[in-house]
């Protein structure tokens, strides 16, 4: 029993360290603006549309695993500030988890993943009274939460200003399948590196 | 460190941008694709059926189908034949508070644009300025199988009044409607109720509400509006965002377990 145990195990670890150097190089976290849809949305009655530099506070949490010399993995985890205002009682929040490989020049990092975006709405309901015609009408508000679901391409450049610290810019395409819907949004981050967090003898790579 | 937190401060001190979304009905098409089909029965809009038809496609170009986050596509059908009542019947049985739809009126599926030339009931005098009166009327449930757009078509109407790129803003407007928005109250909104000096593209108001109606589903959907426990979904996001982590530690206990067996 014991035996099989120890082969069973020694899969796993073979699985995730098949090649020297292979492992987890650094987790990090970092704070940023996101810019949804620069340019395309309108936001008064004269034509104007959001600038290019529309930024909403966003958080972000990520790993890089090393796969061979200057190559890694990235997984990332991103949450946009929720906002709500013309009507308290609506609610919408971004978030989104990326995936992408990545090419360490200097104190460059060049990526290219994918990912999955995420947009939550929600309300708890209730009427609203708004004119409709020459008359006003009650239109009822939502009542539920919905989590729109897009897979998403992303392009990133990083670099390290610091031993521990980075600036990031990334966008974000979406539908690239498609010829409709197409969109791109980017993020601005910077990010504070803490190196292998399960490793204490491991050193910041970078600088 | 210290840097870090400072940015982290100002980052969450920032204004976040804020918007509203209302529904007529909460209800939406089942399928991603909405046909749109015009009825030959205009007489007094100054524009043919076929040209309102290629409003359509426009208004679905430049507005509706550009939402990332949603799944609905509008397209431009045909140029149909369709019963003499569409354009004489009332709308509506009753209209106290909701509009009761006629059920002589009924579309059987998709969107159905016609012509209405009732001054008695639909557009009378007092109603002249009103450009058109839609609403689903063949609801299953909480899914919109048919939904009718009536133009006015008094001769006296004001649609005829209005520039090519008022004339599909006003039709992409009417097709909020047909797919199940309500009016929105910011005027940066195409569902706005009324015409704006200038209407290029949707507002926040306008991508927020077909969203929430339609929302996207990749890299797999089954077609309907997927309402979720919000409180399963937060959890379900942090285990996402811990699992990294688990899985390294995870790991480093194995290590430790074949290390100490052998």
């Amino acid at each position: 029993m014991k035996l099989i145990i120890k082969l069973i195990c020694s899969a796993i670890i073979l699985c995730c360290t098949t090649a020297h150097g292979m492992g987890l190089k650094d987790t990090y976290l970092g704070i940023g603006s996101y810019t949804s849809l620069p340019g395309k949305v309108q936001t008064d009655d004269s034509g104007d549309t959001n600038g290019i530099f529309d930024l909403e506070p966003y958080i972000l949490a990520g790993i890089e695993y090393q796969l061979y010399q200057d190559w890694s993995a990235f997984a990332e985890a991103g949450l946009v500030k929720p906002g709500s205002g013309r009507d308290p009682r609506i609610t919408k929040m971004n978030y989104f988890l990326l995936f992408s490989g990545a090419y360490n020049y200097m104190d460059w990092v060049f990526k290219l993943g994918a990912g999955l975006f995420y947009t939550r709405i929600s309300s708890e309901g209730g009427t609203q009274s708004l004119n409709n015609g020459t008359t006003t009408t009650d239109f009822p508000m939502p009542d539920a939460a919905v989590v729109s679901q897009n897979i998403i391409t992303t392009l990133g450049i990083e670099y390290y200003f610091h031993k521990e610290m980075s600036a990031k810019l990334e966008g974000h395409y979406f539908n690239l399948e498609s010829s409709e819907g197409n969109a791109l949004s980017y993020t601005l981050s910077v990010s504070y590196h803490f190196g292998n967090i399960f490793d204490s003898s491991s050193r910041k790579n970078r600088k | 460190m210290k840097t870090f937190l400072t940015l982290l401060a100002l980052a969450l001190s920032m204004k976040s941008y804020a918007f509203s979304l209302n529904n007529t009905v909460s209800a939406s098409y089942a399928q991603s694709e909405v046909t749109v089909n015009v009825a030959d029965n205009c007489t007094n809009l100054g524009v043919s059926s076929s040209e309102i038809l290629s409003m359509v496609n426009d208004g679905a170009a430049q507005f509706w189908n550009t939402v990332p986050t949603s799944r609905l596509r509008l397209r431009a059908g045909s140029v149909v034949s369709v019963d003499s009542k569409f354009y004489t019947e009332k709308i509506c049985n009753s209209n106290s508070g909701s509009c009761e739809p006629n059920t002589n009126l009924t579309v059987g599926s998709n969107v159905l644009i016609t012509c209405n030339g009732n001054t008695t009931d639909n557009f009378p005098a007092s109603q002249r300025t009103v450009l058109a009166i839609t609403i689903p009327n063949n609801i299953s449930g909480t899914t919109i199988v048919g939904a009718l757009v009536a133009i006015n078509d008094r001769s006296d109407n004001v649609f005829q009044d209005k520039s090519r790129a008022q004339m599909v803003s006003i039709i992409a407007h009417e097709l909020g409607h047909a797919v199940g928005l309500g009016h929105s109250p910011v005027t940066d909104s195409l569902m706005y109720y009324t015409l704006v000096p200038v209407r290029d593209s949707l507002g926040w108001d306008d991508i927020d509400g077909v969203t929430y109606l339609y929302p996207k589903e990749q890299p797999i959907g089954c077609g309907t509006i997927s309402q979720v426990d919000t409180k399963s979904a937060g959890l379900a996001f942090l285990l996402i965002l811990l699992s990294p982590l688990v899985w390294f530690q995870l790991r480093k206990l194995v290590a430790r377990f074949l290390h100490s067996a052998s």
